[in-house]
């Protein structure tokens, strides 16, 4: 899936203004006749579709088209809770069909190839759509060159980091649950910045609450490439004592440097093991996308945006939300995307008005559960600083324990996110 | 020179209208800036509350179309720790008294959706005598109306939010009006609980 994000071809891809490789496609023919001023956004994820609403919300005259490879998106936020048992997959699948029904979004349903800032167009395999405005929203790419012996192809089935969608959990869970009592699992978490850190804290949670009930004689080793700790850290730390006793080992510093899928070994920068499963989530950038439309910035690994508008500071007029933007110190989230996503849409839909708009002010919201009831959550405001996101001392925080109303809270927040995405 | 007094009354009569049309155009003004503030502030309140707050969970309660002066005291008592809550607290202490009134505003002006809740058609005819005997002098309508824009509209607000409101406020971990206060005073938890039901299966635009 993101063989196509190697470093070789990379360099090639973004080293001559964007697009060598794709020319022939760019005169292609146009797919949808224009309305009005069109906006087309690239990926329906946590930011992209919420964009795309958020514009039609706030001036239905704006043509809005939104091109998503997957007719069902299958959410990450919660896909943790089924490896505890507390939720069905199948509940974090979604359509745009009420994005077109409702508010008059236009779906393509399609991989885009590349977008050609230049052009002002977007190229996909069945034509090109020219755009006023182009929203990005490409997701997480992984860097596994950076991990000795991975093999893009065949080591997400081995070593399953479930962190690209929801329904990749599924291999993950099945390799725990048909692993023996008393067995070992790893999980290893990256260098960041990566995709929402609290959700890979409450991927142990999870394993560690389904291990208790069917196998407690089994360990987790969670191998933490970061070094610092933090109070969110902390509060999972406190939780895993407390829930899951010595279950739960937990290593800070501890980078994977080269592994062995079929013999299940990996080697870190201090030690060499074996493990009966091993959730291997590996070191990340932006999407593919991003890369083939040149809009990486200096640390070669991410997009480069304004945080004032969220336009790429690359390649003008292409606008990027997510995970894939660096985001000084912002959070990878689905929130942080959801946010960036409004405030996107209201930038743009100013500028088509010609009018100003507010400055950004947002939060970012992060909900876990620790087993099937007890949540808690993460709270952290961001401003716009001139072109920079700056995060507000004021306000915020982290829940001071695990409690059944935050757990409850946890489910509500997923339902209503997954709900004004997509309705 | 009953002329001239004529003149004079009109002039005066149009000065005053001019000052106060400019006052009312300036106060408009303002609420206007407030409105558009509310809506860019109120985004983030969206990934939880709803699509213009109108919230799609029972844990969440509805914000959109709620009245004005109460949501703006109710952010103020979660900053301020009066009224208890897990994540508002933390989320409330980000705005400024400003920022607090924006987001007010902005929610107040959209519409109060409601859509059908699963409630208990024996409850919701108990509740409705409750609230006729107990509740409707403040609760108009069927709690589509407030006697004043400090307390909350209930028709169509979800059960469960009201359910552990209640909760809060019967175990004296919230503080609500005397009058609020007397007239719980005067009912049992199962008049509670079905005056709770009551309000929650208004639905629809009318009744």
């Amino acid at each position: 899936m993101n063989s196509s994000t190697r470093r070789g071809f990379l360099k090639i891809a973004c080293g001559v203004a964007g697009l060598p490789l794709l020319t022939p496609l760019v005169r292609a023919t146009e797919l949808l006749p224009r309305t009005g001023t069109r906006v087309v956004v690239v990926g329906g994820g946590f930011g992209g579709a919420i964009a795309a609403k958020t514009l039609r919300l706030i001036n239905p005259k704006i043509e809005v088209i939104l091109i998503e490879r997957n007719r069902s998106y299958s959410a990450l936020p919660g896909a943790n809770w089924t490896i505890g048992g507390s939720r069905r997959i199948g509940e974090n699948r979604l359509t745009y069909d009420r994005l077109e029904g409702n508010h008059g979004v236009r779906l393509i349903y399609g991989e885009a190839q590349v977008v050609d800032a230049a052009a002002k167009t977007v190229v996909l395999e069945a034509g090109t759509l020219s755009y006023d405005f182009a929203i990005v929203a490409p997701g997480i790419g992984f860097r596994v060159d950076e991990i000795e012996g991975y093999a893009a192809a065949e080591t997400p089935d081995l070593f399953p980091h479930a962190w690209t969608s929801g329904e990749e959990i599924v291999v993950l869970k099945r390799r725990i649950e048909e692993m023996k009592n008393g067995g070992l699992v790893v999980v290893s978490l990256p260098t960041p910045p990566y995709r929402c850190p609290q959700a890979a804290y409450e991927r142990v949670s999870q394993i560690a609450y389904y291990l208790k009930q069917a196998k407690p004689r089994s360990k987790i080793l969670v191998l933490d490439a970061s070094k610092s700790s933090s109070d969110l850290a902390d509060l999972f730390l406190t939780g895993w004592r407390r829930s899951y006793g010595d279950m739960i080992e937990y290593r800070s510093s501890q980078q994977v440097l080269q592994i062995d899928a079929p013999r299940s070994s990996l080697r870190t920068t201090s030690e060499t093991l074996t493990a009966d499963v091993v959730n291997l989530i590996p070191p990340q950038m932006a999407g593919t996308l991003a890369h083939r439309s040149g809009l990486i910035g200096e640390d070669n690994h991410w997009c480069a945006v304004d945080h004032s508008s969220y336009e790429s500071t690359v390649a003008g007029g292409i606008y990027v939300l997510g995970d894939a933007c660096l985001g000084d110190d912002q959070q990878k989230s689905a929130s942080a995307a959801n946010a960036q996503g409004k405030a996107c849409a209201m930038h743009i839909a100013g500028a088509i008005a010609q009018r100003g708009h507010q400055p950004h002010f947002y939060s970012n919201v992060l909900y876990s559960l620790l087993d099937d009831k007890h949540g808690a959550s993460a709270v952290t405001f961001y401003r716009s600083e001139g072109r920079k996101s700056v995060r507000v001392d004021k306000g915020g925080g982290v829940s001071s324990e695990w409690s059944e109303l935050e757990g409850i809270y946890a489910r509500a927040w997923l339902g209503s996110i997954l709900a004004e995405m997509s309705s | 020179m009953s002329m001239l007094r004529c003149w004079r009354m009109i002039g005066c009569i149009t000065l005053t209208l001019t000052v106060a049309a400019t006052a009312w155009a300036q106060r408009s003004d303002k609420k206007a800036r407030s409105i558009e503030l509310g809506e860019a502030l109120g985004q983030s309140c969206m990934a939880c509350h709803g699509t213009r707050g109108a919230s799609t969970e029972q844990a969440i309660p509805i914000i959109g179309g709620q009245n004005d002066v109460f949501i703006s005291l109710s952010m103020k008592a979660y900053r301020d720790g009066t009224r208890p809550s897990t994540i508002m607290e933390r989320i409330a202490k980000g705005y400024s008294t400003k920022e607090i009134e924006a987001l007010a505003a902005y929610f107040s002006t959209q519409p109060f959706l409601r859509p059908l809740q699963e409630t208990d058609p024996e409850k919701v005819t108990r509740g409705q005598s409750v609230h006729a005997r107990k509740c409707k002098k403040c609760h108009l309508h069927n709690g589509r109306d407030a006697i004043d824009t400090d307390s909350p509209l209930l028709a169509g607000q979800k059960l469960q939010y009201l359910r552990r409101n209640m909760e809060e406020i019967l175990t004296g971990k919230r503080s609500v009006e005397i009058k609020m206060d007397a007239a719980l005073r005067e009912i049992t938890r199962e008049e509670v609980e079905a005056t709770l039901h009551f309000y929650a299966a208004q639905h629809g635009e009318l009744h």
